[in-house]
């Protein structure tokens, strides 16, 4: 039954813009971005909930996935052929501090997650010669670009989505539950707790880095105050905490809730934005940790047993 | 020159990054709650003073003695009625909480202040001492204040009830409790304690830097990045990752350049939660 929603709901994901229109509008917009939230924070959930290591430093993955392509593309590389070397440069920069950084638990991995973050952001200031610095790279403007972006961040999701879904029934998956329940008791059965958990970062960081790369594509500009953004870190930590950490229809779901949020805040409350989102998080810890989807999976039982 | 400089400035910035870093360990040391809203109690400090010195002309450095108290009963007002709810929760519950109260204070440093940049200029701010190298009166006004607010802890957390009870509770909790400490009262007050001591650091920052909403982030990740080096929760240690980050980023920001000034701090943390969890059996198993 599920799985007919599903298919239902992707098919009509993939007509919709042949009823809207191919137009660059505003629901254009808006559906790529709001794809784009789905799938990171689908891939955020692989390492913050189910491996149980919340990460306050993807955007520097979006930020890798996003300057490759800006730099693959003005090197003359067709866009397409862009998004395979993005992703994988995610990956290896999720090897790279993930590996070292992914031994420290809790709230040591979190904070060396904030410094990794901003040192990438300042990296990228500081090495001008490959990012443009602080003015950042602009993109040859192609052709028919926003209905493309869509495509391919539908395609993304989906991936995501489905990544999420093999990963979970994994023996990946199984072994990253393990590890996040009881380390001690997972190595002593033999499971190597770092190596999976580097693993799940390097799968989250590619599905991350190629959405950094769709958008890079779409804006056609990139910038280190835009993708290496701080605040897109605590975007994916906020959509997940709003739908449901650990688990796989939470984050999309939070992502959903947190676009039609971000568009009414930047609407209507343009200077309380920082200070909702706070709220948001003290009361979703205060009452509902894990959650809407714990919610909602919560009443429906109750429902049906009255 | 250039070398005693760096030194000078160095040790001076650092006996003002342990009094910002104090708070932060105290709390991480009773409660083992990494305070994500600490960066939020160093701006509104800064804030209180930067009013109090507009509005009324107060010094800073005695302006601190009003906002000192504030911050101790918000302080312990937060522990009670936020922090303590989510303790039984998730394990990251209480630090995703904390930094949802950081938004929150950001956004309203915003609405109250708007986001430009003020700073503190007070009378005596341009005048200079010479200590082999001319030194700001300011910073070494600062410094003799920080290394105040250190020797005073030392004779708390040696001598008192408080102290002696912080540091049996940091060590081992149920050990504690056995013993007849009030564990939950012990740490309501130790939250309210690193407040405090977050805001004397955050008056003391704001008579050095421009105070904007922004404030508090990069002295939160430096911070973090002393208590680290320092090992957690021992004083004298928090003291020698101040020193050392203090020292490294200036020469950094003298040899270097500004912008590299910024970067040694993170580079020093991550490096230092790599290459010495061992050393830091905390660090490993939280």
């Amino acid at each position: 039954m599920t799985r007919y929603a599903l298919l239902a709901a992707v098919v009509a994901l993939v007509f919709v813009p042949v009823v809207f229109g191919p137009q660059a509008s505003y629901f254009t917009r808006l559906a790529v971005i709001g794809l784009l939230y789905v799938a990171c924070a689908t891939a955020w959930d692989l390492v913050g909930g189910l491996a149980g290591q919340v990460s306050f430093g993807h955007a520097a993955f979006f930020g890798v996935g996003a300057y490759v392509t800006a730099i693959l593309v003005r090197a003359g590389v067709p866009l397409f052929v862009s998004i395979p070397p993005a992703a994988l440069a995610a990956a290896l920069y999720g090897l790279l501090w993930g590996w070292p950084c992914l031994r420290l638990r809790g709230p040591f991995f979190a904070i060396a997650t904030i410094g990794v973050g901003e040192a990438t952001r300042l990296a990228a200031l500081l090495w001008e010669p490959v990012t443009g610095g602080a003015t950042g790279l602009t993109l040859p403007i192609g052709r028919s670009a926003p209905l493309v972006a869509y495509y391919l961040a539908l395609a993304l999701a989906v991936t995501s989505i489905a990544t999420a879904m093999l990963v979970r029934r994994s023996r990946l998956g199984l072994a990253l539950a393990c590890v996040r329940e009881d380390v001690d008791a997972a190595e002593s059965i033999g499971i190597r707790s770092g190596w999976v958990q580097v693993q799940a970062l390097m799968i989250s960081a590619a599905i991350v880095g190629a959405a950094g790369s769709i958008y890079a594509r779409y804006l056609f500009y990139v910038e280190p105050g835009d993708v290496f953004a701080f605040n897109r870190s605590i975007a994916l930590i906020l959509m997940t905490i709003i739908g449901g950490v650990n688990s796989l229809w939470g984050p999309p779901l939070g992502a959903v809730l947190f676009l039609g949020l971000e568009q009414v805040l930047a609407a209507w409350f343009p200077s309380a934005h920082l200070g909702i989102y706070g709220l948001l998080l003290i009361i979703m810890m205060l009452f509902e940790p894990r959650g809407l989807t714990c919610l909602l999976s919560r009443t429906s039982r109750s429902a049906s047993a009255a | 020159m250039l070398f005693l400089q760096v030194l000078i400035y160095g040790v001076i910035l650092g006996g003002v990054y342990a009094v910002m870093a104090y708070g932060l360990g105290l709390i991480y040391g009773v409660m083992r709650i990494v305070n994500l809203a600490h960066g939020a109690v160093l701006m509104l400090a800064a804030y209180g003073a930067f009013v109090l010195y507009a509005r009324w002309h107060i010094n800073p450095l005695l302006g601190a003695f009003a906002i000192v108290p504030v911050a101790y009963v918000l302080g312990r007002l937060l522990y009670r009625h936020l922090v303590l709810r989510v303790a039984a929760g998730p394990p990251m519950a209480a630090m995703l909480l904390l930094f949802g109260v950081g938004l929150c204070a950001r956004n309203l440093a915003y609405l109250a202040w708007t986001g430009d940049d003020r700073t503190i200029a007070l009378s005596y701010g341009l005048s200079t001492i010479d200590l082999g190298v001319p030194v700001p009166m300011t910073r070494v006004i600062v410094f003799a204040i920080a290394l105040a607010t250190t020797a005073g802890l030392f004779l708390v957390f040696r001598f008192t009830h408080f102290g002696r009870a912080v540091r049996a509770v940091a060590r081992d909790p149920i050990a504690a409790e056995l013993a007849g400490i009030s564990v939950p009262a012990m740490s309501a007050r130790a939250f309210g304690v690193g407040t405090a001591l977050g805001a004397v650091g955050g008056v003391l920052l704001a008579t050095l830097y421009v105070i904007n909403p922004e404030f508090g982030g990069p002295f939160l990740l430096k911070s973090f990045c002393i208590i680290v080096l320092g090992g957690m929760d021992s004083m004298p240690g928090i003291l020698a990752g101040a020193l050392t980050l203090g020292v490294a980023e200036t020469a950094a920001g003298v040899y270097g350049g500004a912008a590299w000034q910024d970067l040694v701090s993170f580079l020093l943390l991550v490096l230092i939660l790599v290459a010495r969890p061992g050393g830091l059996p905390s660090l490993v198993r939280s």
